[in-house]
């Protein structure tokens, strides 16, 4: 602390607008601003309360539309709207003064109060904020502001009482920024936006939050609503009285104040021997592999299927297409949201959070048993067909309902999880057979399979075989 | 039965289509010339399209090329030049080494590429859009692709053993649906659901599955954007769909669309979604004849009550008419003949 020397002045060390405008629009994707506004949307259902713990639908009945083109974007909910107060002292500030306190209602995923001006910024120099949760209101963002080095209060006007009556916020932003123009302009972007929203939300929208998102042409034509994309795994009742099976991992439980709730398992059979080969080749299936991590139903991480999620790591080996039917999803959860791992963007987590790093501990586990099976089965893929037998999809809520059911043991690493490993099926020949492999000369093969089948199309693995048996036999015949 | 199990001379909608791929590329001479750019294509054996793109466009620059070493062969025989090439190779390699190949051909530089992918394998659909978004990475300004690829719904499903009951319709559906999707579910369109594994609405779901590739080959932010120019499904037995498209510098786009007119042209699909059918019975001559003096100035419902019957191959003359309108030019005569 200088004591002595006499005070000449000050410098300036406030933020610039441009420095926000430009800076911090630079390092999001329109895509995660704009999902930053639904999960506006989303903690207003949570803030507002009506939305029900252990109701399996506490969000039917709330929507969000979203309306792109290339002049304006419009987003509209009807999902309790902004307290006036609130309006006044936070929601246009930049970042949640200390004043406002921590959310404390429930589990929302708004933690830094720069969403919607983030937004706002990456859309358009010009908006309207209307809002009715008691006292309606708008706000308006004009260019001058915008343009203008000052941080000045934003004018507040009333809202006519035709306006939002199921309490609810529109935001409207028109001069967009060339960029969001051309990704408005082009239909197959907005259809990639609706996929991400798909997944991103899908635990929201399972729950039963309607969201739409089109050009006013598409809304002309009465788009549908977004189907959440689904999460599922196999399982299947256990055979040959040995009680393994195909079936979920699940862990359960608290880490600290979060709950965590992990399930892993396969979500397709295993590729068969042709499809693996072509799998080395180019990847030619979908691929759904890969762990989902959401927190309070926000999905963060999408399939990852890097060290992010704990592939490669420890004695997890990397991903490969082998790998492909291996998926997961982990689902965090906590009134708190400062508590979860979550990042500003919300899409990727902050791996350096403890939280985190045990729940990665679990995931690994299950990570290394399924590929431990995946491999097993590998050297015997004629035999894969009979571990399907009955086998059926468990979706997300039947999985959540397992640990009550579940005979569940305590995880001795992590205080407070209880987890469940099922044993997966072994190949019995593993233990007596050994797998043949060899390259021979295509001449030879086709020679091989018109004297063995008469058919030169005949797959060389099967031609192979035959040859080795044939031999075998008059060996063993020889030797009698 | 697969389109490649029939004759090539018996398939007047292929033919069709590739004289409409013929029209729209004499069209796009109206945008920069095709003399000196590169003709790619699998060609299969006859070449038909890598003979038509020389006479008509007067191509030298010619690649033909297929996995199968016995079509390489009778390609070899048949090229109609001297500068056509004709390569063993398989899509993937050769969209992976395009610039090397064209340098192993003596056409380094060219004016421009034009690429055909005239895929069949409706269980390799996977790969073969993987393979359209890697190819549209690779190419500048100028260069078109066309893909050709299986559009019939029953294709997503192994045929039923004889004898066993058929599934019902929705079930069907409801499984063409998850094989399709698990082989391109990240490109599929978001709405999409099984009530589009119709004749009709598949290749809709394809179509803007490629236009999903597209994108990200070719992001909005991009230098470049893939403008698709024409959609046409068609089926001699089984339906297929091809794309034609040009790669465009993103500013360039409304201008190539103007300077094409493409809007005075029938078959053409500024957007993904704009999926024309192409409806070609087999004629007898003198019914051709007869059709082609009319159609210009008769309604379609005269012309039938003249020919006095309502279908042809199956196919109803009123609704084939509304499309031979903007074709007729091309349909292809096929005469017997002893040589």
């Amino acid at each position: 602390m200088i004591e002595d020397a006499e005070q000449i002045g000050t410098a300036v060390a406030s933020p610039t607008k441009d420095f926000f405008v430009r800076m911090l629009t630079r390092d999001i994707e329109l895509q995660d601003a704009l999902l930053d506004l639904l999960d506006n949307c989303v903690d207003g259902i949570v803030r507002t309360g009506p939305a029900k713990a252990g109701d399996p639908r506490p969000y039917e009945g709330f929507k969000a539309t979203l309306t792109m083109d290339p002049e304006h974007f419009i987003i509209e909910d009807n999902c309790g709207g902004i307290p006036i107060e609130v309006a006044k002292k936070y929601a246009f500030a930049m970042g949640r003064p200390p004043a406002a306190g921590g959310d404390g209602h429930g589990a929302t995923v708004g933690m830094y109060g720069i969403g919607m001006k983030r937004a706002i910024f990456k859309l358009g120099t010009e908006a309207l904020v209307e809002s009715r949760h008691d006292t309606g209101f708008v706000v308006e963002f004009t260019p001058d502001w915008m343009g203008d080095e000052k941080w000045d209060n934003l004018p507040m006007f009333g809202l006519s009482d035709d306006k939002l009556i199921d309490r609810g916020t529109r935001v409207e932003v028109y001069q967009l920024n060339d960029e969001v123009k051309s990704y408005f302009s082009d239909s197959a972007w907005i259809d990639d936006f609706r996929r991400t929203v798909a997944r991103h939300y899908s635990l929201i929208i399972a729950k039963g939050f309607s969201v739409t998102i089109g050009s006013t042409e598409e809304f002309m034509r009465n788009i549908p609503p977004i189907v959440a994309a689904e999460f599922k795994l196999l399982q299947t009742i256990s055979g040959e009285g040995s009680g393994n099976r195909i079936a979920p991992f699940v862990y359960a439980g608290k880490i600290g104040d979060v709950d965590v709730e992990i399930f892993a398992g396969l979500y397709r059979e295993l590729l068969t021997e042709a499809e693996a080969e072509e799998e080395e080749e180019t990847r030619g299936t979908s691929d759904d592999a890969g762990w989902t991590v959401a927190c309070n139903d926000r999905v963060v991480i999408w399939k990852d299927k890097t060290r992010l999620t704990g592939w490669g790591e420890a004695t997890v080996p990397n991903y490969h297409g082998q790998f492909i039917a291996i998926t997961g999803i982990v689902l965090l959860r906590c009134d708190d949201p400062k508590k979860l791992p979550l990042t500003t963007t919300k899409r990727g987590i902050d791996a350096a959070s403890n939280v985190y790093s045990e729940a990665k501990e679990l995931m690994r586990e299950a990570t290394k048993n399924l590929t431990s099976f995946t491999n097993k089965w590998k050297k015997f893929p004629q035999k894969l067909e009979e571990i399907y037998q009955d086998s059926d999809y468990l979706d997300l809520p039947a999985l959540r309902s397992l640990p009550s059911t579940l005979q569940m043991t305590t995880s001795r690493k992590i205080d407070g999880i209880k987890k469940f490993e099922p044993k997966y099926p072994e190949p019995e020949q593993e233990k007596t057979s050994a797998r043949v492999s060899f390259v021979a000369m295509k001449s030879d093969v086709i020679t091989l399979a018109k004297h063995f089948f008469d058919d030169t199309k005949v797959k060389p693995g099967v031609v192979g075989e035959a040859a080795f048996n044939q031999t075998l036999k008059v060996i063993k015949a020889g030797k009698k | 039965m697969s389109g490649a199990s029939i004759p090539y001379h018996l398939r007047p909608h292929k033919s069709v289509d590739r004289r409409l791929f013929l029209d729209l590329l004499t069209r796009f001479e109206r945008w920069r010339p095709l003399a000196d750019y590169v003709y790619v294509s699998m060609g299969a054996y006859p070449l038909e399209d890598h003979k038509l793109v020389h006479r008509h466009l007067g191509i030298t620059r010619l690649v033909a090329f297929d996995r199968d070493e016995g079509i390489v062969a009778r390609q070899k025989f048949n090229k109609p030049i001297e500068t056509c090439h004709c390569l063993h190779m398989k899509s993937d390699a050769l969209i992976s080494s395009l610039d090397n190949i064209l340098t192993d051909c003596s056409f380094p530089n060219p004016a421009g590429i034009i690429i055909w992918l005239d895929y069949t394998d409706p269980r390799q659909i996977g790969q073969q859009i993987r393979e359209f978004e890697s190819l549209s990475d690779k190419l500048r300004a100028g260069d078109l692709i066309r893909i050709t690829v299986n559009a019939q719904p029953h294709a997503l499903l192994d045929p039923e053993a004889p004898g066993r009951t058929p599934l019902p319709a929705t079930e069907k559906r409801e499984k063409q649906f998850q094989n399709l999707k698990r082989r391109i579910g990240e490109f599929l369109p978001s709405e999409s659901s099984p009530d589009d594994m119709t004749l009709e609405g598949l290749p809709l779901t394809i179509s803007r599955s490629f236009g999903a590739a597209a994108l990200k080959a070719l992001p909005v932010t991009g230098r470049y954007t893939f403008c698709p120019l024409s959609i046409i499904r068609y089926a001699d037995g089984e339906q297929m769909l091809s794309i034609t498209g040009a790669v465009v510098a993103h500013d360039d786009k409304d201008a190539l669309l103007e300077r094409l007119d493409l809007k005075a042209w029938p078959f053409a699909s500024p957007d993904w979604s704009d999926v024309h059918q192409l409806l070609v019975p087999a004629l007898t001559i003198r019914e051709r004849l007869f059709l082609e003096r009319g159609i210009m100035n008769k309604l379609p419902t005269e012309l039938v009550s003249e020919l006095g019957f309502d279908a042809a191959s199956d196919i109803p003359i009123e609704e084939f008419l509304k499309s031979y309108k903007s074709y007729y030019r091309f349909y292809p005569t096929l005469l017997t003949a002893d040589i």
